[in-house]
């Protein structure tokens, strides 16, 4: 019963006539469960109890009438919704009856079929309103949709009511037509009904995919699923989803149902306007295309959409949550359609679910983007900083580093760095740098303690300034000091922004050594210079006179500023000045480290000067002329004395051959005196008498000498002797004169005395004379004492004459009294001279000779300047060399390694070459490797074969090896040896190496090299290193020319260098060449145009050259390129 | 002997081209080799299946300098490169230029004919679509005037009624047409009648060509 009632719908009837309930009853009871009463208040009391799905009433009944019942039913909320049919047996209350809410009015009689539609129109109509509201309860997604979806459709059913109202009311005999409506009417609802159902599974749909989105990443199943959800839906025969691209502004299909491949490729990718997704793509908006043969946005694509076979199309775009458009749904009919309202609706739904969905699915494929990213940056710095680390530990520099702000504390050393500051490397970091001053031993070049702010990284850090070879001192805990050059500079972030500093330094203290000992001799030699005995001169070869002393002004008589504006070719007096040069040029071809000449000079007052000049040539370390320093004595004076004394000895000889002496005789008899014309010229008394008495010349002699005189010429009389006696005489005027006479007695037959006949000379001149020379002697002496070189003299029989004071001192440091070794033979005193060859050379062929030598006894190097001397004998400037030999032995090795690094580093741009050379016999080794195996293990083994192959192999091997020897030998690092060789072998060499460098650049080589050069005296593995590296360069000046101008030539051609013959090589290309700036700077380190170079190649030429006697120069061509020009001297003879 | 191909090898090198021939013999291919890119580039251009092995450093012309020739005369042979030292700069060149393969001397012999094969198949392939086309271009030249008219109004889009009009004629003659037309070119439907038409570039002339610009 419970199941029944349940089953069958409730009808209420309430109608005070019982004779219309039981009819109405009888007509109901098949269909319904029918329940009856007879007034208005037992209707709403039953109504409230029962809930019946119906309420058939009477208009007019006892107690509460139909209206009543009607309006009170509305205002119970528990069964407002039963629909109510009023009966009435006239229109009168219809108006009434359907404002108040009635579902149906109708006029008795009526017919019982009449009666049973409506009730059941009005049942279903509750029914599917129950469920409308049971349905959106359940859509709460859409709640207005399915509101407005039911109003519609109530308005629907209102109208068709309506009209069956008027028809019924009007036209009761179509009442069989009326009853045919509304069978239609009710097929209409029950297809409604069904529409409702698949609306619902279409809401679950949804549901369900915004459930799967929130899970999956994959977005093109969940699409897949849309589109499949909406061509269901549409009943649509195909469909496709498209992305949109912004870049390319176009759509691409992602998923789709039904389309052949050449329809997807048409529609590959669509822009704007094509067909309806891009005319939907335009207007923003859906494009419902009917009947795609009408419409004009398919005219140009019918063969392709015929050939799909759809007429029919909508598009609708997938708007993401901005507005932007995401993609597009279209789905596609085989007949012309247009989907319903509702469809388009669903339709709406779905573009936006998909739409969610790919915005969800960007965001997080952004979100994994940027994850990757941060993985990405967070690999980079893992690299970088294994490199950094790599560098720290192995760079064989000082490195520092700082972090950032506010401190920029100090970070990182290099191993290196540590190593050098001498201290527990962890002690050093995490110190604010500016304070790390103490920390590092840091000390300001002059010793003193720095400020903060005077710290380069601090400088670097704070102020973001780049500091470049700055000089510091690093005070280890050992109290050893290191000279260091910092290099710093600030790390800036991409913004700029200072977030540290680095620091790279290099030990200079050996430098620093080397230039203290250089400023310590410096210092002597200056001193010495200032002295001012003897006058002085420094003179480059280059810029002339650089320094004089004021001797030498004083002896040219120039100031000092004019003398250094003057040549000595100025000075010269020229007879002398083709000797001076003749010498210079052996000095600067290094054959002579100085020499000695007699020289005259031109005074500022146009006298002539004589001196004697010694110069000497200071070279630098690698042989060439830096300076040379001339000595000059000015021996004007002397010369001066000498003449003169020749002169009054000529006078004398004359005076003796034709009477000119003054000549006098004495009477003895009467004691007079006879005297000449010049004897009185001589006494001053030209003027006097003629007649003179001894008295008066005793008178005239100097008063010191007067008695003696007196005394040996009465001795002379007495004894009847020869007289002879030097005296002064004090003439009239006063001046004293040296006057030697000499007489002889005259005797008559008897043996008595007559006369003594004397002649008097007058020796002033002479005494005075030999005073100049003893003076200048003295001078000389003094001069030699006071230079610091030890200075000694040999007679030509090779005995000392002679020492210094210094000389003498390192005769006593030996052993000897230096008073003894006066008169003694050198070579006897001192067996164990090292170069007594030498001396005995300059005695015997009168040639000066200058000779290095250790001479153990004294533990020093010494050079030995040895000249001639005017007397047949040698004299000999000795000096200690022992420091520069070190430094020079020391600057030799670090050449020498430097070499070997520009030689590999050389070899390493040719290295891509090499290995090609290599590697071509090694991949023929491998490949008849290969047939060897092969054919040792075919069936048929030909051994002929085999051995063939095998030969191959060996010959590619031996070739391999070849080539390997070749590189080696220009890579070994040896000491240098000199040999004698034929530089067109070295080109030859060369050029073998650069052989196929030179083929793949197209490069044409041509040499023009005579047979007939001389040879030269060199390094082979350093002179292939200077033309490997002008070859090279050559050409890496021609990589981006013509073809037609690569071109290298080298020619080589007999030349003379500083007067001496030598061999000149020019390497000359046809490349850009370079600026007069570049020239100068060339020649410099670190000066380089190449990517790869390090900028020493051309530095080390010039100093490997330098050190073989020879020039390197550059110079650019007049139509294009450069030629490098290698001069090196011939060699001169088998013995050097 | 491998199926109908031929090898050809172009080094400098003498003693590695000997090797690398008695090789590719010893596996069973016919090999030609030249010591320079000029003495190869002057032969006639074998008729099978072929592939260029060459060395990139050379003399004179180099192998990406070869490699630019052959795209000027049009003769698409497979290119291996091999060489003594390869940087990676050169090596991108040539693979972008299309090279098969880049190998390092020396290298495995494995390496060397899996990359000869390669470059043999793909030069079948290619050879297989010039017949190809050869015969849509034949079918083409089969085609009368009238046909070729019509062909180049089908594909581009116009209905037989649209041709009719356009031609003078009436709808069934351009149905008649088009059935030769199709069966000629030996298209099996419209769109691949289109396919070949984009092949031939034999589009109506002034009718826009069908292709979506991209």
């Amino acid at each position: 019963m419970a199941m029944d009632s349940a089953a069958r719908p409730r009808v209420l009837i309430a109608d005070e006539n019982a004779s219309t309930r039981l009819h109405v009853q009888q007509i109901l009871s098949g269909a319904y469960e029918v329940h009856a009463v007879g007034d208005g208040e037992t209707a709403l009391a039953a109504a409230r109890e029962h809930s019946p799905d119906l309420v058939l009433a009477d208009t007019i009944m006892p107690r509460l009438d139909g209206i009543g019942l009607l309006r009170a039913l509305r205002n119970d909320p528990g069964i407002r919704d039963i629909p109510v049919i009023l009966l009435s047996d006239n229109e009168g209350s219809r108006l009434n009856a359907l404002n108040a809410g009635a579902a149906d009015y109708l006029i008795k009689p009526f017919s019982p079929s009449d009666l049973l539609v409506r009730i059941d129109a009005r049942l279903e109509i509750a029914r599917l309103h129950r469920k409308l509201l049971d349905l959106e309860r359940k859509l709460r997604p859409t709640p207005e949709a399915a509101e407005t979806e039911f109003a519609r459709k109530s308005n629907r059913l209102r109208r068709a009511r309506n009209s069956l109202q008027r028809e019924l009311s009007s036209r009761t005999e179509e009442l069989s037509q009326l009853n045919h409506e509304l069978i239609a009417d009710r097929q209409t609802l029950l297809s409604l009904k069904d529409e409702l159902a698949g609306e619902l599974k279409a809401m679950n749909r949804l549901h369900e995919l915004s459930n799967q989105l929130l899970d999956h990443i994959e977005i093109q199943p969940l699409l897949k699923e849309v589109l499949e959800a909406s061509m269901a839906l549409l009943n649509a025969d195909f469909g496709n989803m498209q992305l949109y691209d912004p870049k390319s502004h176009a759509l691409k299909i992602v998923v789709q149902r039904g389309f052949e491949q050449d329809f997807l490729d048409y529609f590959d990718n669509v822009q704007e306007g094509t067909a309806s997704c891009g005319a939907a793509l335009e207007r923003r908006e859906r494009v419902i295309v009917e009947d795609v043969l009408t419409d004009p946005v398919f005219a140009q694509h019918l063969p392709i959409i015929n050939a799909a076979g759809y007429r029919a199309v909508q598009s609708t775009p997938l708007i993401g949550r901005g507005g932007e458009i995401l993609g597009m749904i279209s789905t596609h009919f085989r007949q012309p359609h247009r989907p319903s309202e509702r469809e388009l609706r669903f339709v709406d739904l779905y573009a936006r679910q998909a739409a969610d969905m790919i915005e969800r699915k960007r965001e997080k494929a952004a979100l994994l983007a940027a994850k990757e990213e941060a993985d990405r940056r967070a690999r980079e710095a893992e690299e970088a900083q294994s490199i950094l680390q790599a560098i720290m530990e192995y760079a064989p520099e000082g490195i520092t580093l700082t972090g950032g702000p506010p401190d920029f504390p100090i970070i990182a050393n290099s191993k290196h760095a540590a190593q050098m500051i001498g201290r527990d490397a962890d002690t050093l970091l995490n110190i604010p740098s500016g304070s790390h001053a103490s920390a590092y031993g840091l000390l300001l070049p002059d010793g003193t303690r720095p400020r903060p702010e005077q710290l380069p990284l601090y400088r670097a850090s704070r102020h973001g300034e780049v500091i470049k070879n700055e000089e510091w001192i690093i005070e280890r805990p050992d109290g050893s000091r290191i000279h260091e050059l910092s290099n710093c500079a600030p790390i800036r972030d991409s913004q700029g922004r200072v977030i540290g500093a680095i620091n790279c330094w290099h030990e200079i203290t050996e430098l620093k050594r080397a230039e203290e000992a250089l400023r310590a001799s410096e210092e002597r030699f200056r001193r010495y210079f200032e002295l001012g005995l003897i006058g002085m001169a420094m003179t480059s070869p280059t810029k002339g006179i650089f320094e004089v002393n004021d001797e030498l002004c004083r002896i040219l008589g120039y100031e000092r500023d004019e003398l250094l504006q003057k040549t000595w070719a100025e000075i010269t007096y020229p007879d002398d000045l083709a000797a001076d040069v003749a010498e210079f040029n052996r000095v600067m071809a290094g054959e002579i480290d100085g020499y000695s000449l007699d020289k005259r000079w031109i005074r500022k007052d146009g006298a002539i000067i004589d001196s004697i000049m010694s110069a000497q040539g200071m070279r630098r370390a690698d042989g060439s002329v830096e300076y040379f320093v001339g000595l000059f004595l000015d021996t004007t004076e002397r010369r001066r004395a000498e003449e003169k004394l020749r002169r009054s000895e000529a006078n004398l000889a004359e005076g003796q051959r034709i009477s000119h002496t003054g000549s006098w005789a004495w009477t003895a008899s009467s004691g007079e005196i006879f005297s000449s014309q010049e004897l009185l010229r001589i006494f001053g008394l030209e003027a006097g008498p003629s007649t003179l008495t001894h008295e008066i010349f005793l008178a005239l002699i100097h008063p010191e000498d007067r008695q003696r005189i007196k005394q040996a010429f009465d001795e002379a009389t007495h004894n009847r002797t020869d007289y002879e006696a030097d005296y002064r005489i004090v003439r009239p005027d006063g001046s004293i004169r040296h006057v030697h006479n000499l007489a002889h007695p005259v005797f008559d037959e008897s043996g008595a005395l007559i006369e003594y006949v004397g002649t008097a000379v007058d020796l002033t001149e002479r005494k005075q004379a030999a005073e100049l020379v003893r003076k200048a002697d003295e001078q000389i002496d003094m001069i030699l004492e006071s230079i610091s070189d030890n200075f000694f003299g040999l007679s030509s029989d090779g005995r000392f004459t002679y020492f210094n004071k210094h000389a003498a001192k390192q005769m006593e440091i030996l052993g000897k009294d230096p008073a003894h070794l006066i008169g003694k033979v050198a070579w006897e005193e001192f067996p164990d001279m090292p170069n007594k060859e030498n001396v005995q050379r300059v005695l015997a062929e009168r040639v000066p000779i200058t000779d290095e030598l250790y001479y153990a006894p004294l533990g020093e190097w010494v050079e030995n300047h040895m000249y001639p001397s005017h007397d047949g004998g040698l004299v000999t400037f000795q000096r200690y060399i022992t420091v520069r030999k070190r430094t020079e032995e020391e600057l030799r090795k670090a050449q020498a390694e430097l070499a070997h690094v520009t030689r590999v580093t050389t070899m390493g741009e040719l290295a891509a070459s090499i290995a090609h050379e290599i590697n071509q016999p090694l991949g023929a080794i491998v490949n008849n490797g290969n047939v060897a195996i092969r054919i040792a293990t075919a069936e048929n083994a030909s051994y002929d074969k085999l051995g063939e192959v095998l030969s191959d192999i060996i010959a590619d091997a031996e070739r391999a090896s070849a080539i390997i020897a070749q590189i080696r030998a220009v890579m070994k690092k040896s000491a240098p040896e000199k040999t004698s060789l034929q530089l067109k072998e070295v080109v030859a060499a060369v050029l073998a190496l650069v052989q196929r460098v030179l083929a793949e650049r197209r490069i044409k080589v041509r040499t023009e090299l005579p047979e007939d050069l001389p040879r030269v005296s060199g390094d082979r593995v350093q002179l292939q290193q200077v033309l490997l590296n002008l070859v090279m360069n050559g050409i890496e000046a021609m990589s981006d020319v013509d073809a037609a101008r690569r071109i290298l030539t080298i020619g080589g051609q007999r030349d003379h260098l500083a007067g001496q013959p030598s061999v000149l090589i020019a390497v000359r290309d046809f490349g850009n060449g370079f600026s007069p700036e570049d020239n100068e700077r060339l020649f410099d380190a670190f000066y380089t145009t190449k990517p790869e170079g390090i900028g020493m190649g051309l530095r080390i030429s010039r100093s490997i050259v330098e050190t073989h006697g020879g020039r390197l120069w550059a110079q650019a061509n007049a139509n294009a390129g450069a030629t490098f020009f290698l001069a090196l001297p011939a060699e001169t003879s088998a013995a050097s | 002997m491998k199926k109908e191909s031929l090898v050809i090898l172009v080094d400098d090198d003498p003693s590695f081209r000997r090797s690398t021939e008695r090789l590719l013999r010893t596996a069973g291919y016919a090999i030609q080799s030249f010591a320079s890119a000029p003495e190869f580039l002057r032969i006639p251009r074998p008729d099978v299946p072929a592939c260029l092995v060459s060395d990139v450093r050379m003399p004179g012309l180099n192998g990406l300098d070869l490699q630019r020739e052959l795209t000027r005369a049009g003769w698409q042979i497979p290119i291996i490169f091999i060489t003594g030292h390869g940087d990676v700069p050169t090596s991108v060149r040539a693979m972008k230029a299309g090279a098969v393969d880049f190998l390092s001397k020396p290298f495995r012999e494995k390496d060397l004919l899996d990359a000869i094969e390669k470059a043999l198949e793909r030069d079948r392939v290619a050879r297989e679509e010039r017949t190809r086309l050869a015969e849509v271009r034949r079918n083409y030249q089969s085609l009368t005037p009238r046909e070729r008219e019509v062909m180049g109004h089908v594909v581009s889009g116009l209905l037989n009624k649209q041709i009719a009009a356009k031609l003078h004629t009436v709808e069934k003659t351009i149905k008649f047409h088009r059935a030769h037309i199709m069966e000629k070119m030996q298209a099996e439907s419209l769109a691949a009648l289109v396919r070949m038409a984009g092949e031939l570039g034999v589009f109506q002339s002034g009718a826009s060509s069908p292709w979506p610009k991209v």
